[in-house]
């Protein structure tokens, strides 16, 4: 363009555009760590969003921050081996095959300054968890709307659906928190019982403070800030940066020089979850059970947990982490890796040299490393495969249609009562199984027959001698048909600054208690 | 005289013939005297003999993995080191050289010939047929193009097929635009307007006169493309839109690398450095290219799509 | 001049309804049953055959297209740009809630990209041929081909983590603003030092200057006063015009450094398949460039109707 501009060209010819926003400061201490001893502020950084960008509010059923941040709690909580612990409630029994009576603690005080009493348990039911979350709840819980009774002022009852032995251990779970008829949960006005009150929620950031009247004894940190930081690699350079005092799960490879390095101290715990390779036995050529054992026979988890997982995990032998009790190593198949084996199997087999297709969540956690390795496990003895890294809206679908034939994942327990594992994998009836059972009769992961049946009765039986018994059979048998490639239990590291002290380690990560945080 | 003679006789031979003077004349020396050309020149020629000879060349298989030897430094063995499965990055680079060069042809020539084709006939047939086709390059240059082809990637799945669909889709009203440009004054020539009036047909007057003309400006906007949609590419991949693992894409490298910078960077910045120098030599040779079709050029600007 | 404007608002009045078809339409390609997908995606389990046909009839997804398109554009009209499927939050209440912090990052790498670009654009314009002119158009070009994703992580791993002088991730302060600013701003500061190298050359030649210096007007001033000033002009309509592409790459700085903003929001809600939230971003980032385009092609011919328009942007 070649013309001359005027003056008046250049004040009018401003185009609509930018705001040079300079200001944005949204006024927080970052990179306060705490460390002032008693009632110091700290930043901690789990691996979920604590408040996902486009809901900054208090996420009443998803996201986080029911999890870590003890602002509101249930009636009952998991001790280190998984056993359920009286918490909100003081003890309950059994009276009949569906009856279940709690006895709740007295002098126990919401942060509104109330006291907890069996009105705020029916509430806290009747007219929120049951109303507000339909069939999915009563399958879960076993319980239904207009089940749930006071009895006095410090008692309730319960009525299962059928009898559910399980149910104590079901409930000991953060989304099944106590709460008084004045909260609002979905409006962000979260009350609860915990050691902590909920200050602000922001875009990646909750803050909680200091509730003086828990009932659980001193609360030392003054304040904690949760922030978000999905990325694993981000997390770490945090933690290192200063900005962050205490971080879960940093990114594998630097947990090394993070264990070497003298500010910083890294603790691990085995968690309820473990990771495995689901195998749709439904479907051609993965129906044919020596295909399914070749595939065991080629994976090494020693050298996938050494590898990219640099040590932390425990190679695995079955589905189901030995941190629950009926879970066991020692009593399932050994399925060492055996090329020349494998190879025998495949030969045997009705496999003819079809691509298989395996699916993982794009958020797993070394998800594409793993698949990696087992996709050149494969090869090796001469089955080729497919990786397709699938956000879960897009995996879930073809896991419904059942058009996929290795799934890798895992499961993991938030709460004490894992037997739902079990289930919801194992049995015809589980979620993963019964659209195809029902239609087609057919399923995922359900061997069917047999196995269901100790799966149910191991569901409802009061005895944990029975359950174990049983569930252990069940689980030899699916490690027998090669249902699941095993991988690892999954171990969980919190690295934090050499000051802290105070903090216990669950099997459950989101039940760790920040109270007696110091440092 | 047959059939490929008289195609040669009425297609070819005019591109050719406009051309073919160029070749010793001093434009071409101009062109290589100047040393930025020279480089994006070169630059681009080791590119494409990688993607051409890499895969033959490489020393090792792109996905042998060798899990005892991973995040290796650069050695003899691996010139620029190993990642995080053990597999030879150099190797992959060059795998990886292809699939981009491969994407970036692809892609450009179906935005080349779907803008090149809307263009012409938008320009020649003129009146509410042109406005309406404008309108249709309005409506797809009103999208920020990485916005678009990540919604379209998105919705479709994430693989690169579904990259490359939407790349080609989100790119080629540019094209339409320029040669529109062109066909406008082309056509207001005087040869033009003999040609019609001699009642030659309207294919042979837009293959011997509209394309001919148009070619300049739309050579070095698909140069600079290639650039761009490589680039593109590995942006999209880099979100998690694109390659599937193992491919050896150059995104997709650089994402699982960024959680290795401290202990092994090699993995993160070598990807880096061949997106950066692929791009940076199309961009080099289009400008280049621009000076030496049309030195009088008007300066335009614009930030790649 | 009326007849254009006329013309001009009549064909960006077309262009908005074709923008408004092709955003809505696009989650129609989607493979398999969007109603399955989300409905599967929100209760983490596979959905009843009566719960997605529920979920289908209260979104309306099956009607036929055209009256799904009626309905959605005559609640966009009214400023109701929907609701996410998860949760009950409008869609124009989650993009308003994110936009600060994106105007944020565009306007700072506005800045930046000005910031590097007219000094050396200066430069290269008055030193023209030069080895300085040389070395910044190399410069410019590597600025323009690197991508901003990797420069990003270089910044990180430099800054961030080696010299520990500013924060890894998020946002909130000047100090978490910085590098994500220094990452977008690069590649614009390339593109608009070539720009403005161009336009000062032109006005450096014109007439004009000449004028000026035969006043007797010491050089410095020549140059500063008048050349940069008119040559800015045209650097600042491309600067709105850009913003597009702006927004493009703040999608990419804002996942490498872990901010919020509309391009997060944007790719959390592709892959959650949130589509109202998609269709609202991608809606509204269409119509502001088109908006844009408009006015700034009615403020130039408003002011000087022989400027040539319509032109060419490559």
């Amino acid at each position: 363009m070649r013309q001359n501009y005027s003056r008046r060209q250049l004040l009018g010819g401003v185009a609509a555009g930018t705001v040079a926003g300079l200001a944005g400061c949204v006024g927080d201490d970052d990179g306060e760590s705490g460390g002032d001893g008693d009632r110091g502020e700290y930043t901690i950084v789990p691996y979920m969003d604590p408040s996902p960008t486009g809901s900054p509010t208090w996420e009443r059923w998803s996201g986080m921050t029911s999890y870590w941040t003890r602002v509101v709690e249930p009636l009952v909580w998991g001790t280190g081996d998984m056993q359920p612990k009286p918490w909100l409630a003081t003890d309950w029994e059994a009276t009949d095959d569906t009856t279940w009576v709690f006895e709740l603690r007295e002098g126990v005080t919401f942060h509104n300054g109330q006291e907890m009493t069996a009105d705020d348990v029916v509430h806290s039911f009747e007219e929120d968890i049951l109303t507000e979350y339909g069939d999915f709840v009563y399958g879960w819980l076993h319980l239904e709307p207009g089940s749930v009774e006071k009895i006095d002022e410090y008692t309730v009852e319960f009525n299962n659906r059928e009898p559910f032995a399980g149910f104590p251990g079901t409930i000991a779970h953060n989304f099944i928190d106590i709460h008084p008829p004045e909260a609002n949960p979905y409006d962000g006005n979260v009350i609860g019982t915990g050691p902590f009150t909920q200050a602000e929620v922001e875009d990646g950031r909750v803050r909680v403070e200091r509730f003086d009247d828990y009932w659980g004894g001193d609360v030392h940190p003054g304040a904690l800030e949760f922030r978000a930081a999905e990325d694993a690699t981000t997390r770490t350079s945090m933690l290192e940066g200063g900005e962050a005092d205490i971080i879960l799960d940093p990114a594998k490879s630097r947990v090394s020089s993070l264990r070497d390095d003298d500010s910083v101290r890294v603790e691990t715990a085995q968690s309820s979850g473990s990771n495995f390779v689901s195998i749709n036995i439904y479907r051609e050529p993965t129906d044919d059970a020596r295909l399914r054992q070749a595939l065991n026979y080629a994976v090494s988890q020693e050298e996938i947990v050494n590898s990219v997982l640099e040590g932390i995990g425990i190679p695995a032998r079955g589905p189901v982490s030995t941190v629950i009790d009926w879970a066991v190593d020692d009593e399932l198949p050994a399925y060492e890796r055996d090329y020349d084996r494998a190879r025998e199997l495949i030969e045997q087999s009705t496999y003819d040299g079809e691509t298989l297709s395996m699916l993982v969540e794009n958020e797993m956690d070394d998800g594409e490393s793993i698949t990696q390795i087992l996709q050149n496990d494969f090869q090796e003895i001469g089955v080729s495969v497919d990786i397709e890294v699938l956000e879960s809206a897009a995996k879930n679908d073809r896991t419904d249609r059942g058009e996929f034939h290795l799934d890798v994942g895992g499961s993991q327990s938030n709460s004490p009562a894992a037997d739902y594992i079990m289930w919801e994998n194992f049995h015809s009836l589980g979620i993963d199984n019964i659209d195809l059972y029902e239609e087609e009769g057919t399923g995922l992961h359900n061997l069917g027959g047999e196995v269901d049946e100790l799966i149910e009765t191991g569901f409802q039986s009061p005895d944990p001698e029975q359950t174990r018994d049983v569930y252990v059979d069940a689980q030899r048998r699916i490690m027998e048909e090669g249902v699941v490639i095993p991988l690892f239990y999954q171990e969980y590291v919190v690295a934090m600054n050499d000051s802290i002290t105070g903090i216990d380690l669950h099997p459950i990560d989101r039940l760790i208690e920040w109270r007696t945080l110091e440092g | 005289m047959s059939g490929a003679a008289s195609l040669r006789r009425r297609f070819l031979s005019p591109l050719f013939d406009r051309y073919e003077s160029l070749y010793r004349s001093r434009r071409v020396r101009v062109f290589l005297s100047n040393p930025l050309n020279v480089i994006g020149l070169v630059t681009v020629s080791i590119l494409t003999a990688a993607a051409v000879f890499g895969p033959i060349v490489a020393p090792y298989d792109p996905t042998t993995q060798d899990l005892a030897n991973r995040l290796q430094p650069p050695s003899l063995a691996h010139p620029f080191g190993t990642d995080q499965l053990g597999r030879d990055l150099f190797s992959r680079i060059l795998y990886g050289a292809r699939l981009s060069l491969g994407i970036a042809v692809l892609v450009t020539g179906i935005r080349l010939i779907l803008g090149t084709t809307i263009g012409l006939i938008a320009g020649y047939a003129g009146g509410l047929i042109d406005e309406a086709l404008m309108r249709l390059v309005d409506i797809q240059l009103a999208f920020p193009g990485i916005i678009l082809a990540l919604v379209i990637a998105g919705v479709l799945g994430p693989s690169l097929r579904n990259v490359m669909i939407a790349l080609a889709v989100v790119g080629w009203a540019s094209y339409a635009r320029v040669v529109r440009s062109s066909v406008l004054s082309t056509k207001e020539r005087e040869f033009v307007k003999a040609a019609q009036l001699m009642g030659v047909s309207r294919t042979r007057i837009t293959l011997r006169h509209l394309v001919p003309n148009a070619a300049s400006p739309v050579v070095v906007l698909a140069t600079l493309n290639l650039g761009t949609v490589v680039l593109a590419t590995a942006g999209l991949s880099f979100i998690g839109l694109g390659a599937q693992p193992p491919t050896a894409e150059w995104g997709t490298m650089l994402n699982s690398g960024r959680h290795h910078l401290r202990e092994a960077w090699w993995i993160a910045n070598v990807p880096g450095v061949a997106i950066m120098l692929t791009v940076f030599g199309f961009n080099l040779l289009g400008d280049g290219l621009r000076d030496f079709l049309d030195p009088k050029h008007e300066a335009s600007v614009e930030k790649p799509t | 001049m009326r007849r254009y404007l006329g013309y001009r608002v009549v064909t960006s009045l077309i262009v908005m309804f074709g923008v408004s078809v092709v955003t809505y339409g696009l989650i129609f390609l989607t493979p398999g049953n969007p109603a399955e997908v989300i409905l599967n995606q929100q209760l983490e389990r596979p959905p009843s055959a009566a719960e997605v046909a529920a979920f289908e009839a209260e979104q309306g997804l099956n009607e036929p297209f055209p009256i799904q398109y009626l309905d959605w554009l005559s609640d966009v009209l009214r400023g109701d740009l929907g609701t996410s499927y998860y949760g009950d939050h409008e869609v124009s209440a989650l993009i308003l809630n994110e936009l600060p912090y994106t105007l944020e990052l565009a306007g700072a790498a506005m800045l930046v990209a000005l910031a590097l670009a007219v000094p050396t654009g200066v430069l290269s314009a008055v030193h023209q041929g030069t080895w300085i002119d040389s070395t910044s158009q190399f410069g410019a070009l590597i600025g323009v081909s690197m991508p901003n994703f990797w420069l990003g992580y270089l910044l990180i791993f430099a800054l961030a983590i080696r010299f520990d002088v500013f924060p890894v991730a998020g946002a909130g302060s000047l100090m978490h603003l910085l590098l994500p600013a220094i990452a977008l701003g690069t590649g614009m500061a390339a593109v608009l030092t070539r720009l403005i190298r161009t336009s000062m050359l032109e006005v450096l030649e014109a007439e004009y200057i000449d004028h000026a210096r035969s006043k007797g007007l010491c050089e410095r001033i020549v140059l500063y006063k008048h050349a940069l000033r008119n040559a800015l002009l045209p650097v600042v309509t491309i600067v709105g015009l850009q913003f597009g592409s702006l927004l493009g790459g703040a999608v990419v700085i804002e996942i490498v450094f872990q901010r919020p903003g509309v391009g997060t929001l944007l790719v959390d809600s592709v892959f959650d398949r949130d589509y109202p939230i998609v269709q609202g971003i991608t809606l509204l980032a269409a119509i502001v460039f088109v908006l844009t385009n408009l006015l700034v092609d009615l403020s130039y011919n408003y002011l000087d109707p022989t400027v040539s328009l319509g032109g060419e942007t490559a």
